[in-house]
């Protein structure tokens, strides 16, 4: 099926398994050295990431170490009953979803923003020092922003709650609030990665044709329009790659993120799958447990994936496969 | 050509708005780096409100720079980070790029093969073992080979590679090329603002290199950067409670946030340095127009 | 005795951070008697005859020094001569050597020798009850220094009554518990609280009366560190489980965890406790003890004297004493400690021969000379003796020879180890030690070490997320105490937990029987 478009101009209206299998010894032949360029990376796929997925079949059994895979008794779906009939489920699947959503509506727009208006700076330099400022935070790791974090929020001592007091107002106890808390995980990550996410974008601009832009300004398109119509296309199908990637692991929301700024006072709004998992699998070394709930989170992205990438293709955009 | 008022009045508040955003992601940064600079007791005293320290000092630099383990540390990451990032994209560059071609035969399936390992992982154990059975352990080929290339880069490439134009390479092939000739002539010289975006994201990835160590090598003088200065920062607050845990601690050295920082500024400097000099590939319209005009 | 030994002259102040830090990495080990020069005699350890080829040995386990010791440490060199061995020993890094640990057990790649955390690993006590490991029960015996380990902790190690474990073993007492601004108590004139309401008492005093007399309304009664140490004083149980008439009584559903949570509360309510406290971490709390706003500090005693010696930079008489006990209505009591830090196994794929030749290794590393070698290295290089005091040259701290590299693998029961800490003055050690002696009449241990229960594995996260979560919520005023009437309630029918309690108790009067 994959191979149909291309070789189809060979004219057989009716490919017999036989001529099929001669196509695919031309394309073969035609291609050698195309696919002598893709072997490196096929063979890493194949020895580095299917080789172990063996890994994945302890999510069926009850996997002690000491027996390994081959003795280790199997148990069926125990595991994802186990996990699913949690009374708790529920709000975990709440709050990952609602974490989840919160970043792709509010994070994931903002570095392409971002790049937007990067591109839109005149002063060459400017740009350069603005660029090499944002991309910064990155590399700062969660424990190092949850300590920044404390500094500007605790009661006893957080800035914003001194201003507060100096103000008039009464304390706000930010850190132990569910209301705020999601919210505040959300400020959090776009202060990290926003500057990160654009060089991705900014590279995909860099291949645009600079004879469109003049093209464009002859025919009196201002900058708004511009990028409308020229930057913002020639962006689209990484926008579209990136989000159908991000639907992949809307399950996922960044354990250290959350284990790091949650307590026992925000566990309502802050207990997520992965939070679980951990507390309740890894901690406990419950390695089927894990592997099962691992499992459940990777189906339910492959699903969204293979939807997401169905709507992209009816669109006319190649989509991630 | 004239510049409208709407158009001034928007670069103005574009200046304005990324000056406001640079300060902000700046801020923190500059918070650090004060207090790796500044002496513990001082820190302390101002309960960690430190906005210009009294007096400088370089002791958390010092003790960090001291330790034998450092050079050689700093030696194995920048290894990592240069011939991990040349290999990541050579491999990363060529897969995508033949899967980019629509003549090539299998490539859906193999894009959904890359798509699964994305969402698909198998955990800690057999990836271990795999390391072991291949002879790896020990070896910094084990912090390389892993993580060689990743599925969401090939994919997000050959987007990249999408765009250049089929009559590109048949002009080439006339010219007696074959595709891998034009791999390297024709298509990485105008792939220069995705080389370095990607170079970028494998430098720092190399450089970050820490789990991987833990688990692959016991030989601690062929620990990277990452993993030598978090010893000297045993960190505590993502351990687990609990009595024996706290006992242990009691026999640790909890550090200084002084030193925390300078850690971080040490570990992050050099691969800082990397960005602006990729940054002039991000730079407008690379030779792509000219050969398609 | 030789008290004048057991106590570390400070070497000359050097003001260098870097020096003061790697000295203090030496503490642990210096509460030791092993005198300079030792006469110890030999335990058998050693390997005779020069002709025997040295026996290999692969050891797994962690470190806390700045770097691990490299494969040619001197030290190394010297137990290996002494004990006739030839050691590979993997030192994994203290961030993510759990992670290792785990690996290395599931792949079966495990050294001779292996190092767990503690009893909570469930994938090693499985592997242990599968009979991956020997049981050196019958051996033990043979070796004179392993076998002065206390029975307390050997016993509490067993699994399924047998000895498949040797601990990495600690002192008992002077584990963690409050710790009282002693100046602060005499400013106030107040006198070392002894009941939970003197305590309370004390604490808001330390809030409201300007302890530090710095004219400020600035300080905190108590940093809420371990705050679940309060709650346990007032149920008179170390953690969740106490044993009353031969019974485990899970302490969560007693009237004396209301009780602690009603107190913790007030001090909440009263700002005696900061607003944090939920969120701080160990730095934070330690940091708040450094910057002189913390009355009460929970640490060891050893582990303290970090937070006294912060705050001295700031107010040079401030003075963390370590509290003997505390009384409630339930009885007086401190907490006693585990007693090990960290576990050693022996996989059964070791030869029986070669698994005796590593318990004499061990042993000679619980002899007075080889603990000595562990935690000084070698005299003249590593340290110097100078009247009798042990100092630790700047080469042991190049090399890395210290209780928290070596001493991780080779311990000796030293009931006064954690009452020392380097640059601590002599009074302090000596006040220490009394306080030492003196919570051993009151010690309450954790009960439930090395208990396990099926049920517990699989749905005890879970309830104990949510019981903790409602102490939080109590203490910081969120949720009223009915709520926590309710949920006990609630636990009280549930029948996954009371299956955790029936379990807790099988699993306690196992090991009982097996004892008996």
């Amino acid at each position: 099926m994959a191979m149909q478009s291309e070789v189809q101009i060979d004219g057989l209206a009716k490919p017999t398994a036989r001529s099929r299998w001669k196509q695919v010894m031309y394309g073969l032949k035609r291609d050698k050295y195309l696919y002598l360029l893709i072997a490196p990376g096929l063979l890493f796929f194949l020895l580095f990431k299917y080789v172990p997925m063996w890994g994945i079949v302890i999510a069926f059994q009850n996997y002690s170490p000491y027996m390994g895979i081959t003795e280790s008794p199997w148990v069926g779906f125990e595991h994802f009953i186990r996990f699913f009939s949690n009374q708790d489920f529920y709000l975990l699947f709440r709050n990952t979803m609602a974490i989840s959503l919160l970043k792709l509506l509010f994070f994931f727009p903002l570095p392409i923003l971002l790049s937007l208006l990067l591109n839109e700076l005149r002063s060459a330099v400017y740009k350069k020092w603005i660029q090499s400022i944002v991309y910064m935070p990155h590399f700062l790791s969660w424990v190092i922003i949850a300590g920044i974090t404390f500094l500007l929020l605790s009661q006893s001592s957080g800035i914003v709650n001194k201003m507060l007091v100096s103000l008039g107002y009464a304390k706000y106890d930010f850190l132990t609030n569910e209301n705020n808390f999601w919210i505040m995980l959300v400020i959090q990550n776009i202060w990290k990665e926003t500057g990160w996410g654009t060089i991705i974008f900014l590279a995909a601009i860099a291949g645009v044709d600079p004879q469109l832009y003049e093209a464009a300004k002859m025919d009196g398109a201002n900058r708004l329009r511009q990028a409308w119509h020229i930057t913002l296309p020639a962006i689209r199908s990484v926008i579209v790659i990136l989000f159908i990637l991000r639907l992949g692991d809307i399950m996922d929301v960044g354990f250290e993120q959350v284990f790091l700024m949650m307590n026992g006072a925000v566990s309502n709004v802050a207990d997520v799958f992965e939070t679980y998992v951990y507390r309740v699998g890894i901690q406990q070394g419950q390695f089927s447990f894990s592997t099962a709930v691992g499992l459940f989170k990777s189906v339910v992205g492959l699903i969204l994936v293979i939807l997401a990438n169905k709507v992209a293709k009816r669109f006319g955009e190649e989509g991630v496969y | 050509m004239k510049r409208s008022i709407s158009g001034r009045l928007f670069d103005a508040a574009n200046i304005t708005v990324l000056a406001l955003v640079g300060i902000l992601t700046l801020f923190p940064l500059y918070y650090v780096v004060v207090v790796s600079f500044t002496d513990p007791a001082e820190y302390i005293r101002k309960q960690g409100y430190v906005l210009f320290p009294q007096s400088w000092t370089f002791d958390s630099y010092n003790y960090l720079l001291s330790t034998s383990a450092f050079k050689n540390a700093t030696l194995i990451s920048a290894f990592l980070a240069i011939v991990g990032t040349a290999l990541s994209l050579v491999v990363t560059s060529a897969f995508s790029y033949g899967l980019s071609r629509k003549r090539l035969q299998g490539r859906r399936f193999m894009m959904l093969l890359i798509l699964i390992t994305i969402l698909f992982g198998p955990g800690l154990i057999p990836p271990y073992l795999l390391v072991r059975d291949l002879g790896l352990i020990n070896s910094v080929w084990s912090l390389i080979l892993p993580v060689l290339t990743s599925g969401w880069y090939v994919i997000l490439m050959k987007s990249f590679f999408d765009s250049i134009p089929v009559e590109l390479e048949e002009s080439a092939v006339i010219d007696g090329s074959t595709d891998i000739g034009v791999f390297f002539r024709i298509v990485l010289p105008l792939s220069l603002p995705a080389l370095a975006a990607f170079g970028l994201f494998y430098a720092v990835g190399y450089w970050n290199t820490f789990f991987n160590a833990v688990l692959y090598i016991n030989d601690y003088t062929k620990w990277p950067l990452q993993l030598v200065l978090r010893n000297m920062l045993i960190d505590s607050s993502t351990q687990a409670g609990g009595t024996a845990a706290a006992e242990m601690m009691a026999e640790q050295n909890i550090p200084t946030e002084t030193l925390k920082m300078a850690a971080v500024v040490i570990a992050t400097f050099p691969i800082l340095c990397v960005y602006p000099f990729l940054q002039k590939h991000f730079a407008k319209g690379v030779m792509l127009g000219s050969v398609k005009g | 005795m030789k008290e004048k030994e057991r106590f570390m002259k400070r070497k000359a102040v050097r003001p260098s951070f870097v020096f003061v830090l790697a000295v203090s990495i030496l503490s642990g080990c210096s509460g030791n008697s092993a005198p300079g020069t030792s006469t110890s005699t030999n335990t058998g350890a050693t390997g005779t005859s020069a002709q025997e080829k040295p026996t290999e040995i692969s050891i797994f386990t962690e470190f806390s020094t700045s770097e691990p010791p490299a494969a040619d440490n001197p030290v190394t060199k010297e137990f290996e001569k002494r004990t006739n061995t030839k050691l590979n020993i993997t030192w994994a890094s203290p961030n993510g050597w759990e992670e290792k640990q785990n690996v290395l057990l599931a792949s079966g790649d495990m050294p001779d020798l292996m190092k767990i955390k503690d009893m909570k690993q469930t994938q090693a006590i499985t592997m242990i009850k599968q009979g991956a490991f020997w049981d050196l029960g019958p051996y033990l015996k043979d070796y004179e220094n392993l076998s002065a380990y206390p029975q307390e902790i050997m016993d509490r190690v067993k699994v399924d009554g047998k000895q498949y474990i040797l601990p990495s073993v600690r002192p008992l007492h002077g584990s963690s518990f409050f710790n009282i601004r002693q100046d602060w108590l005499d400013n106030l004139g107040l006198k070392m609280p002894r009941t939970m309401d003197e305590f309370y008492a004390a604490a808001k005093a330390f809030v409201e009366q300007d302890p530090d007399k710095n004219g400020q309304a600035d300080t905190y009664g108590y940093n809420g560190k371990d705050w679940g140490k309060v709650i346990g004083i007032f149920n008179h149980s170390n953690g969740k489980w106490k044993e009353v008439d031969g019974k485990l009584v899970d302490t969560d559903l007693e009237p004396g965890t209301r009780e602690g949570l009603l107190y913790l509360n007030k001090m909440y309510t009263e700002k005696i406790i900061p607003e944090d406290f939920a969120v701080m971490k160990t730095t934070d709390f330690e940091n708040m003890a450094k910057a002189g706003k913390a009355g009460v500090q929970m640490d060891t005693t050893e582990g303290v004297f970090r937070s006294t010696e912060g705050a001295r930079k700031l107010d040079p008489k401030a003075d963390f004493v370590a509290m003997t006990y505390l009384e409630s209505a339930a009885g007086k009591m401190v907490h006693t400690g585990s007693g090990f830090a960290g576990l050693y196994l022996i996989p059964k794929k070791v030869p029986e021969e070669k698994m005796k030749k590593i318990l004499a290794l061990m042993d000679y590393g619980a002899s007075e000379e080889g603990f000595e070698l562990a935690c000084y290295g070698l005299e003249g290089v590593h340290f110097t003796v100078a009247d009798g005091f042990k100092t630790a040259t700047e080469q042991a701290v190049k090399e890395s020879v210290s209780q928290s590299s070596f001493g991780k693998i080779f311990t000796r029961y030293d009931q006064y180890l954690w009452a020392y800490r380097v640059g601590m003055p002599k009074d302090m050690f000596e006040r220490n030690k009394n306080i030492v002696d003196e919570r051993a009449n009151y010690g309450i241990s954790d009960v439930s070490i090395g208990l396990l229960s099926e049920t517990d594995l699989l749905m005890g996260p879970d309830f104990n997320k949510k019981i903790e979560d409602m102490k939080i919520k109590v203490i910081m005023g969120k949720e009223p105490i009915e709520s926590w009437d309710a949920l006990v309630e609630t636990l009280k029918a549930d029948a996954n937990y009371m299956k955790i309690i029936e379990e807790f108790n099988q699993a306690y009067q196992d090991r009982k029987n097996a004892a008996s």
